[in-house]
This record gives C-alpha cells, sequence and structure tokens, in this order.
C-alpha cells in the first residue's frame, strides 16, 4: 500500500518537476529575447509579470519531488551521533513538523487562489495582463503535494528507515 | 511591540528543530507560525499571513537569477570546459614547484568566473587534476586539500550564489556585490600561489621529486620526454578536448554576462538569462547531446529548488521577527553590551564558524545574516565589505570539520579508496586560514572590497 503511494507520489511529482524544470530553461530563451527586443526598441510587453509569475510557478511545481526524493536542506551531523531509534523518532517528528507547515500554507492560500479564479485578478498594464491565478493555484498544488509527501516520508521511516540522500550541490 | 518571551521560545524553538535534523526550510516555518500566532494573537490572520507570503515572497524579478544562474554554471561544468582550462593553464607553467598544484588554484580562478558554487569546482578538479597530481606523487593530503580549498573561489569570484543570496536577504545591488568580489578573489587566489609555492620549496616531497615525475610520466605515455606532453594523449571526457574553444566561450560569458550587468546594460537577472543561453551554446559547440541537456535542466531544478524554498521560508520568519521587534530587540542586546565593533563582530565570526562545522552554508545566511546586517550597519561597517567578510567567514566553515561539504566531496569523487577525512582536513586547513586572513585584511582596509565597485559605478 505504502509502496504504491510512494511510487503514484513519485511519478506526479516528477511530472510535475519535468515540466517546471524545462519551463525555467525556456524562461532563460525569453528573457533573451526580451533583453534582444529591448535594444532594438521593440520592446515585449508584460515580460516583468511574466518572470516573476513563472518563478513562483516553477519553485512550487518542483518542491514536491525535491520533497519525495529528500533534496531539502537538513543539518543531520547531529543526528549521526544519536542511536537509530532516536534518529527514526526525530525524522519521523521531523516530517510530519514539514507537512504541517506546508498543509498550513494549502489552509492559507487557497481562498486567494481560489477568488483570484472567480474574479479574474490580472496584473499588469497595457497589451499584455497577466492572470495571477496560475501562481496562486501553483503554491497551493505544490505545497499540497509536498504536504503529501512529507506525510509519506514519515510513514515510510515508520515502516523502514532508509538513508538520506547526499547533500545537494552548493 | 517587542516581547521578550516571544522572542525567546521562537528562537530556541528554532534552534532545537534545526539541530534535531528538521529540514530547515520546515523549520524556519514552524518557527515563524508560532511566532506570529504568538504575535497576532488571532490564528486566521497567521494562516493568511502565510499563504499570502508563500505566494509574494518569490514574486519579484531578482529571484529568477538563482536558477538561471545555477543553469549556466551547470552547463559550463558539464561541457568540460574544467578540463581544458586545467590543461591550458598546466602547459603553459613550466618548472615552478608544485606546478600542477598552481594550476588548480589558476583553473579554479577561471572556473569561478563562470560557476557560482564551489561544490562544482571542487568535484570537477578532483576529477581531473588529482589523477596527474597522484600520478607526479604529491601528497595526497595536499593534494586534494588543494582542490577543495582553490574550490572555494568558486563562491568569492562573480558570479557567486552566496553573493546572490546575501543581496537578496539585504536588498543590495547583487551586481555591487559581485563587482567587490573580484579584488577580494584574486588577493585569495594570490596568496594561495605563495602557500603552494612555499609549500613546495619547504616540502618538496609533498609535490613529489622531479626524478619520480619523469619516470612516471615515461611509463605512462612512452617516448615523451617531457611531462607536460603526456596530457594532450590523456584527454579520457568524451568532449572535444579543446582549450581555445573553451576559453573563448568562457570570456564570452564573463565579458557579456557580467560586462553587461557592471555596466548597467542588464539586471543580474537578465544577465542570468543569456548567460544561461550562453552556456548552453558553448556546450553544443563541445559536443553535449540532448540528452546532456535534459539532465542538466533536471539537475539544476534538483539543486536550484531547496534554496528557493529556503529563501521564502526565510522571508516568512524575518517578516515575524520584524512584527515581534526580535530584530530590534538582539541589536540593541548587542549594542547595549558596550563591546566595541570589532569585539561584536568577533562575535558573528565565531557564531558562523561553529554554525558552519553544523550546517550548511546558505541556511546559516538565512539564519544570521538578516539579523548580523542591520547590527553592522549600526556598528558602522560597510555593508559591501561586511557582505564580503560574512561570505568569507560562512565559506571557511565549509572547509573545517566536522560538516566541511567541500572536503566530504573531494573525498566522495577521490580515485583514490585510501584517502581518509582527516587527511583531506588536515591539508585543507592552510586555505581555511588563508580565507580568515583575507577576511581580516578586508576588516582592517575595507577598500579591498569597496574599492572596484566605486572606480565601476
Amino acid at each position: 500500500m505504502l509502496e504504491r503511494m510512494n511510487r503514484v507520489s513519485e511519478s506526479v511529482s516528477k511530472a510535475l518537476m519535468v515540466v517546471a524544470a524545462l519551463w525555467a530553461f525556456v524562461l532563460a530563451f525569453y528573457i533573451l529575447v526580451d533583453v534582444i527586443a529591448r535594444n532594438l526598441n521593440l520592446p515585449i510587453e508584460g515580460t516583468s509579470e511574466i518572470v516573476t509569475n513563472s518563478i513562483v510557478v516553477v519553485v512550487f511545481l518542483q518542491l514536491a519531488y525535491c520533497v519525495h526524493v529528500r533534496g531539502m536542506l537538513r543539518a543531520d551531523f547531529l543526528l549521526q551521533l544519536m542511536g537509530p531509534r532516536l534518529t527514526r523518532g526525530l525524522n519521523v517528528i521531523g516530517f510530519l513538523l514539514c507537512a504541517l507547515f506546508f498543509a498550513c500554507i494549502v489552509y492559507g492560500s487557497y481562498d486567494g487562489a481560489w477568488q483570484s479564479w472567480v474574479t479574474g485578478h490580472f496584473e499588469g498594464d497595457g497589451a499584455l495582463r497577466v492572470p495571477t491565478w496560475p501562481a496562486r493555484f501553483a503554491v497551493v498544488l505544490g505545497c499540497g503535494l509536498a504536504a503529501a509527501n512529507y506525510l509519506l516520508l514519515a510513514a515510510s521511516e515508520i515502516a523502514a528507515p532508509t538513508p538520506d540522500a547526499p547533500p545537494p550541490a552548493l | 511591540m517587542f516581547d521578550f518571551d516571544i522572542t525567546l521560545v521562537v528562537i530556541v524553538l528554532l534552534l532545537v528543530m534545526v539541530f534535531a535534523g528538521v529540514h530547515v526550510a520546515g523549520a524556519l516555518g514552524i518557527a515563524a507560525m508560532v511566532g506570529l500566532a504568538a504575535v497576532f494573537g488571532d490564528i486566521d490572520q497567521m494562516f493568511f499571513f502565510i499563504g499570502s507570503t508563500a505566494y509574494e515572497a518569490l514574486r519579484d524579478y531578482v529571484f529568477a537569477v538563482v536558477p538561471l544562474f545555477m543553469l549556466m554554471g551547470e552547463f559550463i561544468s558539464r561541457s568540460g570546459a574544467a578540463d581544458d582550462i586545467y590543461n591550458g593553464i598546466n602547459r603553459t607553467l613550466s618548472r615552478i614547484p608544485g606546478r600542477l598544484a598552481h594550476a588548480t588554484v589558476l583553473g579554479n580562478a577561471v572556473f569561478a568566473f563562470v560557476t557560482g558554487t564551489s561544490l562544482a569546482s571542487a568535484t570537477a578538479f578532483t576529477r581531473i587534476a588529482y589523477p596527474q597530481m597522484q600520478r607526479f606523487g604529491y601528497n595526497r593530503g595536499f593534494a586534494l586539500g588543494a582542490i577543495a580549498g582553490s574550490a572555494c573561489l568558486g563562491m568569492l569570484i562573480p558570479p557567486s550564489l552566496f553573493m546572490i543570496v546575501w543581496g537578496i536577504l539585504t536588498e543590495q545591488s547583487i551586481g555591487v556585490l559581485f563587482i567587490a568580489g573580484v579584488v577580494p578573489g584574486f588577493l585569495l587566489a594570490g596568496l594561495m600561489l605563495v602557500y603552494i609555492f612555499l609549500a613546495a620549496i619547504l616540502r618538496p616531497d609533498w609535490v613529489g621529486t622531479a626524478t619520480s615525475a619523469r619516470a612516471l610520466s615515461a611509463d605512462v605515455a612512452p617516448g615523451t620526454t617531457t611531462p607536460t606532453s603526456g596530457l594532450d594523449a590523456r584527454d579520457a571526457d568524451g568532449y572535444s578536448g579543446n582549450p581555445t574553444l573553451s576559453f573563448i566561450g568562457i570570456f564570452a560569458v564573463v565579458f557579456g554576462v557580467l560586462g553587461g550587468i557592471w555596466v548597467g546594460w542588464f539586471t543580474p537577472t537578465e544577465g542570468g538569462g543569456i548567460g544561461a543561453v550562453l552556456g548552453l551554446a558553448l556546450g553544443l559547440a563541445k559536443g553535449m547531446k540532448l540528452r546532456d541537456i535534459y539532465e542538466t535542466v533536471l539537475s539544476v531544478g534538483y539543486t536550484s529548488v531547496p534554496i528557493m524554498i529556503l529563501l521564502f521560508a526565510a522571508q516568512l520568519y524575518s517578516r515575524m521577527l520584524a512584527f515581534a521587534g526580535v530584530g530590534v530587540a538582539v541589536q540593541d542586546f548587542f549594542i547595549g553590551t558596550g563591546l566595541a565593533a570589532g569585539a561584536i563582530f568577533a562575535v558573528m565570526v565565531m557564531i558562523w564558524f561553529i554554525m558552519g562545522m553544523i550546517i550548511d552554508s546558505v541556511s546559516i545566511m538565512l539564519l544570521t545574516v538578516p539579523i548580523f546586517a542591520p547590527i553592522a550597519i549600526t556598528l558602522g561597517f560597510d555593508p559591501v565589505a561586511f557582505a564580503l567578510m560574512g561570505i568569507l567567514a560562512i565559506e571557511a566553515g565549509i572547509l573545517t570539520p566536522p560538516f566541511g561539504l567541500l572536503v566530504y566531496a573531494v573525498k566522495a569523487v577521490s580515485p583514490d579508496p585510501d584517502t581518509t577525512m582527516s587527511e583531506v582536513f588536515l591539508g585543507a586547513t592552510p586555505f581555511w586560514i588563508l580565507l580568515l586572513l583575507v577576511m581580516v585584511m578586508i576588516y582592517f582596509l575595507p577598500g579591498i572590497a569597496t574599492w572596484l565597485p566605486r572606480v565601476f559605478i
């Protein structure tokens, strides 16, 4: 059961991760085109709004996968000095706290996301107006999945502790 | 509306969670929620506040800079440019004692202009430079220590992830911090070269002896007379070994991206976008396949997103500190102790140094900079010089035991299975002492950091 949920979560999280990573990659080209166009006196309208909203979408859509593969930054030095049972206990508590945090973000932001969709809230002026709902829904979706993945991590830790992934590149 | 109880609870809670191994983003978030609930006295208001911060915190043009510069560095790292730079520099140096170690420092200094993180340099140069040092009979600890130590240049010479994070946290210009890092970076590289030169003179056994080098080199590449020409035959990398292309590519990126930011043609975010495309172009020119590009893009997501989420959680936390008046309280406390500016700075450095032994550098910045930076400005420090000193002090922590991230990275990639952690830590020690030396030099002579930005802008 747990294994199946893990597999489902992996495929959903990974799909979102790939879409968002490619989106960030395309953003680089978009910015390049914008800079060139601006220097040719053909400024592209709404670049700033598109980039700022894209960042929110890109980050939150990738969040669940980073949680799933245990890529989030932590200090595990003191844990290494403790016994395996204490480590497991602290890991479970830590995962549950993180799940709580992201669940609270969902609770605090779904209403705003819904409102932005219903009222069709836009930002930016001129020819290109960027709707705010994609970024708002990305926060709700990303944090919701992150919370779910943290719960799965806690459950997996109770079932069978697995070692941490190596620390990400810094 | 400062409340001493809230301050104490929130800070102790955060530290306990962080040291108990709770993911730093979650620990910051939970501590912020507790603090906000106490300050507002209303739980619904707290939920609304964290919800809107999640949406607002990263909605700024400047945040795109993090993934874009990481994308640029990752493309160039994976293109094999580091191999070319190292081999190119290595060929031009001859008859200098400890040539391979000097080439490692210089190669890192050049490579630092395209990468914003130290870990990429550390792993790349362990793979490239260490086998050669090994072949020439270098002392293992000295060789790996030099690789880990010189990788620190990646964080000091622009573009630097630390400067980006510091700039975001303190609302300073990232472009100015980038320029400010150039002189201290070169100074540090120079000191490292001096150290290696002295070590090679005083301890010739550390850098192998000339006779054994020749014998070994003849053994590997028969028919060659000089050790250097053996390099040409050993381009184990699958990409084309073309130093000219790599140097041109890197200079194009340095002048196109950093130059463009400095003369004001574009913002750091736009520079990051242009750099990512230039990096891709260099990668393609050096034979990257579609599969490599896809993997590069994914790996940047995997490494950049945890940092971005930390930035969001840290903003939540520092907004809570501001509501509770904690920043002011801590400032008053520090300044009220009546200690001299230098003594307070020494306390900060000690906190950074100790934290550096336990936790990663970006997390240290997020936990301390929002509190320390305003204190430093109140004490009369130049914000740019303080940023550079802080980055140097925090960076020293990734070379020191027990959590020295760079040392772990070098050890993990080292092809020599007998390598011990303590060997590498010992070999890297002179390098973090040099980092702290440069920090002290900036303390007494802030111009090292502030002179170039003044000239430029």
